[in-house]
């Protein structure tokens, strides 16, 4: 992808992202609102500062967004091996998803890691690579457990 | 400096001695681990503490989070997961150099200038104790406000290729530490109902997030069959001495920086070594290597690191505040044996005082020891190709990011963390100064806030202070700096394309 067309995607989030940040500031509840003669309370309150943070936020990305468009070069970001990245990203949201609807951490910690660890390896695809893979996962799980459950007693 | 005058073989007694030790060890693997840290540590062994006598109690504890400090550094070198909050700065140059085959020469950096931070904390807390307390309780919330201001400008040096971006950056992280209950009035802040969000957003999943499951980004996106250290010997834990000393004005500088943080309440060892890393990076004698495994930066934070313990014990044991979230866990420690830290400690008990002195040059020197000898267990993991330290990466982070409050939304904020810098480090927003406003941003928010109650609203009482002046002062001429610094930068590149194109 152009990196010129992912910056202003991006800048274009940032700034929807910001607005809807302002917004969302102005409608914080503030206890002290009732107090009559407390102008100050505003600025002393919980939504002035994020409603300035995220008002800046807007600004500098505009500020950004020009920047870019009237940038002339331009050059492509690169991403190599695609299929990993995606498929470690899709192993750790499992992951996380299973830890949490399933509980059984390190069971499910086991499988992910053992397909990480065999999906991973470029050796060839052998039963080998399949019993090193587990062998690595139960030793790293293990070890997790002798530290975090055992040890620091840290139910995960 | 009647202290010299209490003998210090007085307090290493056989047990003093083992628990000593034993902080130290656990202090270690504690910080080592991703999500723990000192805090964690003191807080899990302040149980065992119900029986010891108050010396062996505090000796444990300054042992404990000496250790800790240098033990986070241990996984930033290793894995690239910083340990603690602290050990972010240390990954940026220590990483590198680990991944060039060296991890023994990164964590032998981190360990030497640990200890000689350690070994300076100590020497302030020793002579600078009362004339340091009394200035630092004369900074209030305006000057607290503008050193948080003074640190965040300090990022556009972090990044001064794109500072819009750089500013967005920074600006992000501000807004990442406004989510949860406000620390005023209650109300809550972008939590969207999630109790979870009511307490904020932890900065161990971002981090753990940020800089460990990014770079497993960046590994599966390369060579996966890599190994990072081929040749065993360069796991041990050395540096050659004439290497080492180069460095030693920067350390000595990044020490008084860390002290000083450490000194003034709620800055602590986060703050500094954001702050160190910035003031760095201007006189480093290698910019070219700045971020790419500079041993200049890389000395210089763990040196601020640990120079923090020394002075966060400062305004403990002279005004009864503590200095640092872990120092204050440590006075909670002292209050559970009936010792109240305060102004007439040191008058009416300056034996404990005195212990907590030496202890302090007792821990270093033990966390000294045990670091030489058990380093190099932890560079092994190096030997590792990569797809299978990706793996162990990805599972200390995940744990790391849980264990830091058992919530199971810190795993999510994780791996959005992940993807999300993923995404902005391709498109040269600034990692650090997000890191460094993140880190500051509860702070600022709070001064900040009380300065404007305390003046009724008025933006004057940010102006009418001579020390506020002076921090202006400081402001100012550090976005100069930074203006010309960008400027200069961008016309050499024009200029090295010229050259090119004619070439």
């Amino acid at each position: 992808m152009s990196y010129k067309k992912a910056s202003i995607i991006v800048l274009s989030i940032l700034i929807a992202l910001g607005i809807a940040g302002c917004w969302l500031s102005i409608q914080i509840a503030d206890s002290q609102s009732g107090i009559s003669g407390s102008s100050n309370n505003f600025f002393g309150g919980p939504r002035f500062y994020p409603l300035l943070i995220c008002a800046l936020v807007v600004i500098f990305s505009i500020w950004a967004l020009i920047l870019v468009c009237r940038q002339k070069d331009d050059r492509i970001i690169e991403i190599h091996h695609k299929k990993n990245l995606l498929f470690v990203i899709a192993v750790v949201i499992i992951w996380a998803v299973l830890w949490q609807k399933v509980g059984q951490f390190y069971a499910v910690s086991f499988v992910a890691m053992a397909a990480l660890l065999f999906f991973l390896n470029p050796e060839e695809q052998s039963a080998k690579k399949l019993l090193k893979s587990g062998g690595i996962a139960l030793l790293v799980v293990s070890f997790v457990y002798a530290i975090f459950g055992a040890v620091l007693r840290i139910p995960l | 400096m009647e202290f010299l005058s209490y003998n210090p073989l007085e307090i290493l007694s056989v047990s003093n001695i083992l628990y000593i030790i034993l902080g130290s060890i656990v202090g270690m693997m504690i910080g080592a681990m991703p999500g723990l840290g000192a805090p964690v540590g003191c807080a899990l062994l302040i149980p065992l503490t119900f029986t010891m006598p108050a010396e062996s109690a505090i000796l444990m504890l300054i042992s404990l989070y000496m250790a800790a400090q240098y033990g986070g550094s241990i996984s930033s070198v290793v894995l690239g997961i910083p340990g603690t909050p602290a050990a972010v700065a240390t990954v940026w140059d220590g990483t590198p150099i680990a991944r060039r085959g060296q991890p023994g020469l990164a964590l032998g950096y981190t360990l030497y200038a640990s200890t000689v931070g350690g070994i300076f904390g100590f020497l302030v807390l020793v002579m600078l104790t009362g004339p340091l307390s009394k200035f630092a309780i004369n900074m209030s919330d305006p000057e607290l406000f503008l050193v948080g201001l003074l640190g965040l400008v300090s990022t556009f040096s972090l990044d001064s290729k794109n500072p819009v971006r750089a500013v967005i950056s920074v600006l992000l992280g501000l807004f990442l530490g406004t989510v949860g209950l406000d620390v005023f009035t209650g109300a809550h802040r972008f939590t969207f109902g999630n109790i979870y969000l009511g307490d904020g957003i932890s900065m161990v999943p971002v981090f753990a997030g940020m800089f460990a499951l990014t770079e497993v980004f960046e590994m599966v996106s390369g060579d996966l069959s890599m190994r990072y250290v081929t040749d065993v010997k360069n796991v041990r834990c050395k540096v050659p001495f004439k290497e080492f000393i180069k460095h030693i004005k920067a350390i000595l500088k990044a020490s008084v920086i860390g002290t000083i943080f450490g000194i003034v309440p709620g800055l602590g060892a986060g703050p500094a070594t954001m702050f160190t890393y910035a003031h760095a990076k201007r006189s480093a004698p290698d910019p070219e290597m700045v971020g790419n495994g500079s041993p200049h930066m890389l000395t210089s934070v763990e040196a601020c690191n640990n120079a923090v313990v020394g002075g966060g014990l400062v305004p403990l044991l002279s005004l009864g505040i503590p200095g640092t979230p872990t120092v204050a866990i440590v006075a909670s420690a002292l209050i559970m044996h009936g010792i109240h830290p305060g102004p007439n400690l040191l008058t009416h008990s300056p034996g404990l005082v005195y212990t907590v002195y030496w202890g302090l040059l007792f821990a270093t020197i033990c966390m000294f020891i045990f670091g030489k000898f058990t380093t190099s267990v932890f560079a092994r993991l190096l030997i590792c190709p990569n797809y299978i330290l990706a793996a162990i990466v990805i599972i200390f982070s995940l744990v790391g990011s849980y264990a830091a409050r058992y919530y199971p939304i810190d795993v999510w904020i994780a791996i959005i963390a992940a993807l999300v810098v993923y995404v902005l480090r391709k498109l040269d927003f600034s990692v650090g100064a997000f890191t460094l406003a993140f880190v500051l941003a509860s702070m600022i928010e709070e001064h900040f806030r009380r300065s404007l109650k305390l003046s009724l609203g008025s933006p004057m009482i940010f102006f009418n202070r001579p020390l506020c002046i002076v921090l202006w002062a400081l402001i100012i001429l550090l976005i100069v700096i930074s203006i010309r610094s960008a400027k200069n930068t961008k016309s050499e590149k024009a200029n090295a394309d010229k050259a090119n194109e004619t070439k």
